[in-house]
């Protein structure tokens, strides 16, 4: 038993000397908190590469931390504020309820959610992707590409962003096939309620193939887009593909095109924003074409015609020329 | 009280029990320490830069006892069947069913009823939830003879189908962007006694409660019959106790313990619920109720002990840049050395009787 005591004693007395260190100073930190781990080659990922870009061009070092879980959201956010953490993000809406609860406490520290869509304090400003905009694009190559004018789409969840971008892709996607003279355009929405399930997103495709005679579908769940980008290939004939949001051009030959999100741009525009004091509170900032943060991708060979007409719906946007908000309907 | 404590430690299982997890403990840390030499982080720099910021802030320090008020509920869930030789490992399920019904209760009731007495209805009700949910497993245990280990594994899947139904369902929040319910009404949430830092009643509840249980279970008939049919339960039938009746209800309190656990987190922590948070819940419990050997005062130690883990954990992660997963990895190395200095207890406890009949046969 006193051997025992021995060790506890040393291991005691070796925890408390080394406690006695003096902490650094912090008050400069700008940290970015994911929710899973950076190679998850998808949402952790694409958030990662942000950051990575934004310290590369900006000169920042804002670190991370990753695989926090939804229970140490609060306490996570608190205890970089408290360090006096001048930027605190979170890779996701999730982050929302969170950041705003910790928010009041600390007036000196800004919080950033990227996706995020609920500002109540002056230090609290979400960033927020235009996706609809990115779908328009899509909706302009779907459009085109469709011989039959049947228009398929899956989602991974279903909320008020997800029904704004599905309105307009399908809107301007029936616009353009109606525009050449494809009689009565239709399309069909189906929603996965999974962002992972690859067998289901299979399963579905394969079915709104064969019962809706879809020639043209547009996914977007993360890995459920691929098991349908795999049915979209084995049926016959082929169905084509429109990429979403990272570009899966290189996947299959049914896809020809792709809309990716470019979220180094999306950092670089929001950390650089909070450089210059222009990332103000209490409001949700919103980047999108004329930030440059969507970005159309073809495959080689895929026709110009397509390739001019989606420039030109991209100058339509910069140019305030059209007004997107008009094509939703669900919400 | 030294007397006291001098006179426990001359019982030699008592004795055993505190060595053996001692030394479970220091391994299980020792052990993953070695692990942050292999990523070249200084395992004693980044302990003691953890600690030194748990100790100098109270909002980090009472995070310990935050994250241990669950665990106490879940390690009373498996302790109080422990006792009886019963095996309730569902306690993570019915903390799902606890956490549904707290939420459904508190947002349906949470602008009706005043404060105090909604809380009262919530808890109330989730505890009769839990007791339902872990009753069944008594009594299909006690009526058919079903194994309770399967039946109460299978219950948590039943729940995290329920829960995941629900929150696409019914339960989905207002804005329907994630599968988690709304936030409940601040008129539902437990009071916090600690100003500045989350630590709220639940806490005292959850100690009220493992000295409740330990009353029960040592000094009430009841609890005379539960350890009777856990030490033998033949021997027990024998002597004219109700197996099965003693069995429904041990589940059925085990069962409350699991949902309780879920009432604080949603009414006293997380003021909602998110698909599949607080996975380990249920398993930690297990480890905390095997390190405390099934008493529910042990539980509160043990628990505390598996919080400040966390808590310590996600400081290193913070201060001292130890990857994520080293919290777990940290947690799973103690959890292991504990269970296995059950196995050597056992072994010191067999020899020691083997030594007492051949004392006894020589003599």
């Amino acid at each position: 038993m006193k051997g025992i005591f021995k060790v506890l004693l040393v291991v005691v007395l070796v925890l408390t000397l080394g406690a006695c260190k003096s902490e650094t100073d912090e008050s400069d930190g700008m940290v970015l908190i994911l929710p899973g781990p950076i190679n998850d080659q998808s949402w952790n990922a694409t958030n990662y590469a942000g950051l990575v870009a934004a310290n590369e061009q900006l000169n920042t070092n804002i670190e991370y931390v990753e695989n926090v879980k939804d229970a140490d959201f609060v306490s996570t956010f608190r205890s970089y504020a408290e360090r006096g953490y001048k930027l605190i993000m979170g890779a996701g809406s999730q982050f929302d309820t969170a950041a705003n609860t910790v928010a009041k406490d600390y007036p000196d520290t800004t919080f950033v959610m990227v996706n995020g869509s609920i500002a109540e304090y002056d230090n609290v400003a979400p960033i927020f992707p235009k996706e609809y905009e990115a779908s328009y694009l899509a909706g302009i190559i779907a459009g085109e590409l469709t011989t039959n004018g049947k228009i398929g789409t899956i989602s991974g969840s279903i909320n008020a962003p997800m029904n704004d971008l599905l309105d307009v892709y399908e809107k301007v996607a029936e616009e353009g096939a109606a525009a050449r003279g494809i009689d009565s355009p239709e399309s069909f929405r189906a929603n996965a309620d999974s962002w992972s399930d690859v067998n289901k997103g299979k399963q579905m495709t394969q079915t709104t193939i064969s019962t809706n005679n879809v020639d043209v579908m547009f996914v977007y769940a993360n890995q459920v887009g691929l098991g349908a980008i795999t049915a979209c290939e084995e049926a016959d004939p082929q169905v084509k593909f429109v990429g979403f949001s990272s570009n899966q051009n290189d996947i299959s030959e049914v896809v020809q095109a792709s809309v990716e999100f470019d979220f180094e741009t999306f950092y670089v525009w929001a950390v650089g924003k909070f450089l210059d004091g222009t990332l103000e509170g209490k409001k949700v900032h919103a980047a999108g074409i004329k930030e440059e943060i969507f970005i159309p991708v073809y495959e080689e060979g895929f026709s110009q015609e397509i390739q001019d007409k989606v420039t030109e719906g991209i100058n339509k946007v910069k140019n305030d020329e059209i007004d997107l908000t008009e094509y939703f309907y669900t919400n | 009280m030294i007397n006291q404590i001098k006179t426990k430690f001359s019982d030699p299982d008592f004795k055993d029990l505190v060595v053996t997890n001692v030394v479970a403990i220091i391994a299980g840390i020792l052990i993953s320490g070695i692990m942050l030499l292999l990523i070249k982080i200084n395992p004693i720099e980044a302990f003691s830069v953890a600690t030194a910021s748990v100790m100098s802030d109270k909002y980090t320090f009472a995070e310990i006892l935050v994250k241990a008020t669950p665990l106490i509920f879940t390690g009373l869930a498996f302790a109080f069947t422990y006792k009886a030789n019963l095996f309730n490992i569902g306690a993570q399920g019915q903390f799902y069913i606890g956490t549904i019904v707290a939420v459904a209760i508190s947002l349906s009731i949470g602008d009706v009823v005043p404060g105090f007495i909604g809380i009262i209805v919530v808890m109330a009700l989730t505890i009769v939830a839990g007791a339902i949910y872990g009753g069944l497993i008594g009594l299909v245990k006690a009526k058919k003879g079903a194994n309770e280990f399967l039946i109460s594994m299978m219950s948590t899947y039943v729940a995290i189908a329920f829960m995941n139904f629900l929150l696409r369902t019914s339960l989905r929040e207002t804005r329907g962007e994630y599968p988690q319910t709304d936030v409940i009404p601040e008129s539902m949430r437990l009071p916090i006694i600690w100003g500045g830092t989350r630590l709220h009643l639940g806490f005292i509840l959850a100690v009220l409660t493992a000295v409740t249980l330990w009353l029960i279970l040592f000094k009430t008939p009841f609890g005379f019959r539960v350890r009777a049919v856990g030490n033998n339960a033949s021997a027990a039938v024998q002597a004219g106790i109700n197996s099965s009746k003693t069995t429904i209800i041990t589940f059925a309190i085990s069962g409350a313990m699991g949902a309780l656990a879920g009432f604080l987190v949603v009414n006293g922590i997380q003021y909602m619920v998110i698909q599949g948070y607080y996975a380990e819940v249920g398993a930690l419990g297990i480890g905390i109720a095997i390190l405390a050997n099934g008493n529910p005062i042990g539980v509160i130690f043990a628990a505390l002990l598996f919080g400040g883990i966390q808590v310590i954990g996600i400081e290193m992660t913070m201060r001292a840049k130890t990857p994520t997963s080293f919290t777990y990895l940290m947690l799973g190395c103690v959890t292991l050395f504990v269970i296995i200095s059950y196995y050597f207890r056992r072994v010191m406890k067999i020899n020691r009787d083997k030594k007492k009949l051949v004392d006894g046969v020589s003599k």
